[in-house]
């Protein structure tokens, strides 16, 4: 039995410590196109602002692919999958054969399609192979701009301004975190930037990258032309899927796969931010391309792929995030549209403190938090496993979800807790 | 993995007199002791936490989860569990404050520490020769480091003494 996984970050890794929880024995090939060993693309927004020192990014400890007898190929793209006769095309020319494969193979920067994006200096911000260049480019950057209001976007925001790049967060919506948070939310969050010198513009959509070889400024749909040596844009992320290419696999904006993490080629697997899957909440087909979803699914798919069934019982919409100090949690459907919701907000302005609960019937299906975050698992767990909240739907709306809260649904509702963590509270 | 030592709380037996609490913080000060615990700054944090519910007194802490949350989501890579004892550990080392573990736990026992900037959770005093400080501090016997065979058998022999408990 050979083993072999195409991606080596949330999903890969998972899978990998799943398929060795059962079998330690077969053969077990990591392939990755970037050259380094399993790292945190999440956190290079971290390194950037200098939260983390340089090169702190190692997701396990140096000996993790000797100890779990991986054979791991860095640096080498596979081009192209034959399903039929089992093998992986690799661009060195080697070819690798499988009797089970996972393709984690992530997501890309989504593009903007917009004129002078080639330009030297324009990036997407997904890999440490991005992060070497930008750092690279912002050695004479004066100015710098972030196209996208999102976590990630204004992670890249801290991060430039980190190095003394005079920075512009601008975005189409009219407020930031628009896809997570309110207006209010957004409001607070752009004053909080601004006050540590980030401007955020509104509104606004790209034009144009403007300069020579190397952008040298942006111009927006309104006129404005904002100088800039660096540009960062986050527009989210596509699913790569090319290399379901002359199979079998049926691709809707990513790979889709049954609940075995299983695709339409029976000895393929697919898992991590390349996967379309059921929204828990919201039942909708969608790509949640956040880590504890990728990390799961590949864990999902490790022990499928090794024998042992799991099910994976959907993914989930979350976003967690710290600003200058202040942090934010977006879990589920936090901006609902359509009719039968019930929503309730707070905002304390003084304390910096916001939260927001939506629900739909007897069940919470969002939440916001703002400043003080404590409690937020108990929240996310509810929506998860899709728990009739209505016995402490008052205590939840006063602020109260600690877990001692939900306890009297763990002993009513023991079908929604059968972990056995769940039991062991209620000796 | 039912062998796993971790802290098991008997609901039925706690007061809420909160000596867990205090016994953590100096569990987890730079002094050790009450006193310098008290004074110092930043104030060193609990890690087990008095909830209630009605009548009834839960000290919480981390489950020691067989499928633990919090590694799956950790995209620092700081969290661990444990191949031989099956404890969830949390490397402080590693940890960068990204609060994704605080938004998974199913019991909100990871927490973030406002003065380092790092997530929080019980590490069942790993390095304390005499234990788990909450266990050893509980005036009414109500925590127990052990199995959860262990805490059944506790349990039990309370039964046999005729001491009848009400289950949380």
């Amino acid at each position: 039995m050979r083993y072999v996984i195409i991606g080596n970050s949330a999903a890969g890794i998972g899978a990998v410590e799943a398929i060795r929880e059962v079998d330690q024995e077969s053969d077990l090939t990591v392939i990755s196109d970037e050259p380094e060993t399993a790292y945190s693309r999440a956190l290079i927004s971290y390194e950037l602002a200098g939260w983390i020192e340089k090169g702190r990014l190692d997701l396990r400890s140096p000996d993790f692919y000797k100890k779990n007898k991986v054979e791991i190929r860095l640096g080498q793209r596979a081009v192209k999958i034959n399903a039929i006769k089992k093998t992986i095309q690799l661009d060195s020319d080697d070819q690798v054969h499988f009797d089970k494969l996972l393709l984690a193979v992530g997501g890309s920067p989504q593009k903007t399609g917009v004129k002078g994006e080639d330009k030297k200096g324009v990036f997407g911000f997904r890999t440490y192979g991005d992060l070497l260049q930008i750092y690279d480019t912002i050695k004479d950057a004066k100015e710098g701009i972030v196209l996208g209001g999102g976590c990630v976007g204004l992670q890249a925001a801290s991060g430039l301004h980190h190095h003394n790049v005079k920075t512009h967060v601008v975005i189409t919506s009219p407020h930031l975190l628009s896809q997570v948070a309110d207006p209010e939310c957004g409001d607070y969050f752009q004053e909080l930037f601004e006050n540590h010198g980030i401007q955020v513009k509104t509104g606004l959509s790209t034009s144009e990258f403007k300069g020579g070889e190397r952008v040298e400024s942006v111009l927006f749909n309104d006129g404005t032309e904002l100088p800039a040596q660096v540009v960062i844009t986050g527009k989210g992320v596509k699913p790569n899927t090319e290399l379901t290419e002359g199979t079998g696999i049926k691709v809707d904006w990513g790979i889709k796969t049954d609940n075995r993490m299983q695709t339409d080629e029976a000895d393929i697997y697919a898992a991590g931010d390349v996967v379309v899957s059921t929204d828990r909440v919201s039942n909708e087909e969608t790509v949640n391309a956040v880590w504890p979803c990728a990390y799961e699914q590949g864990r999902v798919a490790g022990f499928n792929m090794a024998g042992a069934e799991r099910i994976y019982d959907g993914s989930m919409r979350m976003n967690a995030a710290d600003f200058f100090g202040v942090s934010f949690i977006s879990i589920g459907i936090v901006k609902p549209k359509g009719e039968g919701y019930e929503m309730h907000s707070h905002f304390n302005r003084s304390k910096g403190r916001y939260w927001k609960l939506v629900f739909k019937g007897n069940a919470l299906v969002g939440a916001v938090l703002i400043g003080k975050v404590d409690g937020a698992g108990v929240l996310h767990n509810l929506m998860r496993k899709r728990v009739d909240i209505s016995d402490i739907k008052d205590d939840l709306l006063a602020g109260h979800y600690e877990y001692a809260k939900i306890l009297p649904l763990v002993r009513k509702q023991g079908d929604d807790f059968k972990e056995t963590e769940y039991e062991e509270t209620l000796l | 993995m039912n062998d796993t030592k971790k802290i098991f709380a008997i609901s039925g037996l706690c007061t809420g007199c909160r000596t867990c609490e205090v016994a953590c913080a100096v569990a987890h000060s730079k002094s050790n002791t009450i006193w310098g615990a008290i004074t110092e700054l930043p104030a060193p944090r609990y890690r087990i936490e008095i909830q209630t519910v009605g009548e009834v007194k839960l000290p919480l802490n981390c489950r020691q989860c067989d499928e633990p949350d919090c590694l799956f989501a950790c995209k620092a890579g700081a969290v661990s569990k444990d191949p031989e004892d099956g404890q969830v550990k949390l490397n402080l080392d590693k940890c960068v404050g990204c609060w994704m573990c605080v938004m998974v736990c199913p019991f909100g026992a990871v927490t973030p520490d406002e003065g380092s900037s790092k997530a929080l959770k019980c590490d069942l005093c790993e390095g304390r020769s005499e234990g788990p400080a909450c266990v050893s501090s509980c005036p009414t016997h109500a925590l127990i480091y052990g199995t959860i065979d262990n805490a059944r058998a506790y349990l039990k022999n309370l039964g046999n003494k005729g001491i009848v408990i009400k289950s949380a």
